[in-house]
């Protein structure tokens, strides 16, 4: 990581924690995209039924762990309060990492969303799997706190992919970097 | 048997015959367009989420009855889109990687043959900081009556790529730190959204360099209500709608941006029942009175890219709703044709257009651009 990086996502970080928002990515989706393919957002989320969170072909992902609730594969994952774009849970990787032959992007966007299992805000940060085209699946868009391009580090229409070395948007984490300073 | 046999195919070559022989014809003949397109037509910005160097830019005919796809334009990786009022060439601002989605990447402004659809010249923009995200009308703008072509930079350093139209010279890149977006302003200048609820006013000289610059004082909150990055312009008055239902005009008609008074799309009724602004193209404009804007119910802390049940008709002038549009299919993002007669396009929840008449709000038909996977986000009327 370079030191540019290193100084981007300090600032990001220290941004998130004072601000208390989110943001993300490339993307934006709104609407349902081939309406029964994708049950995307905001559209579909007006659905609050969360068992049509999964995307159609994609099954189910069992989650033991009662302090992360929720399936990752779904639009309705407590992390996903500010995503935009294709979940990496459904491509190949994971909430935190990245499907293989993708690069992950050290600029990031952050947000901030609350776990409900113990009622705390985390800092999320909403880092991009880049260099291989769009993974297209499991497209999920939540715009809690997301500000227009003018708050760029809290935007999620903005191609994040723009740190990595290839540059081309495949997916996106989800990775917790810390509890938010406004519990 | 053989007899009834032969009569038969007799009889059927007879009605063969008896019917008109298709005439031979041309291989190799190719389609034109008219250079000035009518008012009727659009441009439908298709951003390819799911691929997203195959973006496109479809021109379609709403009032036609039968024939509606005219033809598209690529526009590859989060393009952006202008057509000139006065050459009617169409300009798209697009990123290519040597090996298609790797390699080496290479910025450009591609201007298009409107008769033709075909690529006549690119601008190669060194340094490839052209900002890459969902499109937004006002990150490809003109100024000073189309003399100089403006593009947004984002690298994440913040900056607008000044170029002289007709030469295709690349003049200047200024930074806008902070700062989002162009809003033509003044003679020749632009004006920028910022992060702490500011507008920047720039005006250039003839060489693409600084000759003002100024703060606006803040004038919205983007904590706690902030603006919405879309707008319409009426009368150099650019109008933007607020995420919770304020109407932010500001006044750009002169070299330094001047916020006029805000007020309300929502009466006190409608306030309490949340309707809020929402979706991605928000707003347009007839250009003379009225906006458009869409609008949702029940709105809460990130539903301002929710999709509209209601498209809302404001007349400026009087800052007073005068028509409600139910929406059959819902709306994302929503422009008006500049035609006599003009027609509401709307990309509705499946990502088709929904064309309605603007004067009845009557929904006539909808349109589609395309398979499953097309993502139209941003629509512009023919000018």
């Amino acid at each position: 990581m370079s030191k540019f990086d290193k100084i981007f996502e300090k600032s990001a970080r220290d941004l998130a924690r004072t601000q208390s928002r989110r943001s993300f990515l490339s993307k934006l989706g709104m609407a349902v995209v081939g309406v029964s393919a994708i049950p995307a957002l905001p559209v579909a989320r007006a659905s609050s039924n969360p068992s049509a969170g999964f995307s159609n072909g994609v099954l189910p992902q069992e989650n033991n762990n009662p302090n992360d609730p929720g399936d990752p594969s779904t639009c309705e994952y407590w992390r996903y309060c500010g995503i935009d774009g294709f979940l990496c849970s459904c491509c190949g990787g994971s909430v935190t990492t990245c499907p293989p032959g993708t690069e992950m992007s050290p600029i990031t966007w952050v947000g901030t969303c609350l776990n409900p299992a113990d009622n705390k805000h985390y800092i999320i940060s909403y880092n991009d799997c880049c260099g291989t085209t769009s993974c297209g699946t499991c497209f999920c868009n939540r715009n809690e706190n997301d500000k227009p391009m003018y708050r760029v580090f809290s935007n999620n229409d903005t191609n994040w992919c723009i740190g990595a070395s290839s540059q081309t948007y495949n997916c996106s984490t989800a990775i917790i970097l810390g509890v938010s300073a406004d519990n | 048997m053989r007899k009834i046999l032969a009569s038969a195919i007799a009889i059927s070559l007879l009605s063969f015959n008896s019917a008109a022989e298709l005439p031979t014809e041309e291989t190799m003949q190719i389609e034109t367009l008219p250079a000035e397109y009518p008012k009727d037509w659009i441009f439908v910005h298709d951003v390819s989420f799911y691929a997203l160097t195959e973006g496109k830019v479809v021109i379609l005919d709403l009032a036609a009855k039968t024939l509606n796809y005219k033809g598209l334009i690529s526009a590859s990786v989060f393009g952006n889109f202008i057509q000139s009022e006065k050459t009617h060439k169409l300009y798209t601002g697009e990123s290519f990687y040597a090996r298609s989605t790797r390699g080496a990447r290479t910025d450009a402004i591609t201007e298009w043959d409107p008769a033709t659809l075909k690529p006549v010249d690119e601008i190669i923009l060194p340094g490839n900081e052209r900002a890459q995200a969902v499109a937004e009308k006002n990150a490809l703008q003109f100024v000073d009556d189309e003399k100089y072509m403006l593009i947004f930079k984002f690298s994440p350093a913040v900056k607008v790529g000044i170029i002289k139209t007709d030469t295709k010279e690349i003049l200047n890149d200024i930074d806008i730190p902070g700062c989002s977006l162009i809003y033509p302003t003044g003679k020749r200048g632009f004006s920028s959204l910022c992060a702490d609820g500011t507008m920047v006013s720039i005006q250039f000289d003839e060489a693409g360099q600084v000759v003002s610059e100024h703060k606006v004082d803040a004038f919205f909150d983007p904590d706690s209500d902030p603006l919405f990055e879309k707008t319409a312009v009426i009368d150099g008055i650019a109008y933007f709608p607020s995420f919770k239902g304020q109407m932010q005009p500001i006044d750009l008609t002169g070299s330094v941006a001047k916020p006029m008074k805000a007020w309300s799309l929502v009466t006190e009724a409608e306030r309490a029942q949340n309707w809020r602004p929402g979706g991605w193209q928000v707003i347009s404009g007839d250009g003379k009175s009225l906006v458009y804007v869409l609008m949702h119910k029940d709105g809460y802390n990130g539903s301002h890219k929710d999709s509209a049940q209601e498209l809302w008709v404001f007349d400026v002038h009087t800052k007073k709703k005068v028509k409600s549009i139910p929406l059959l299919n819902g709306g994302i993002s929503v422009e008006v044709t500049r035609s006599a007669n003009p027609l509401l396009a709307i990309i509705n929840n499946e990502m088709r257009v929904d064309v309605y008449s603007a004067d009845t709000g009557k929904f006539t038909h909808s349109l589609s651009i395309g398979g499953p996977s097309v993502v139209p986000l941003v629509m512009h009327a023919a000018k």
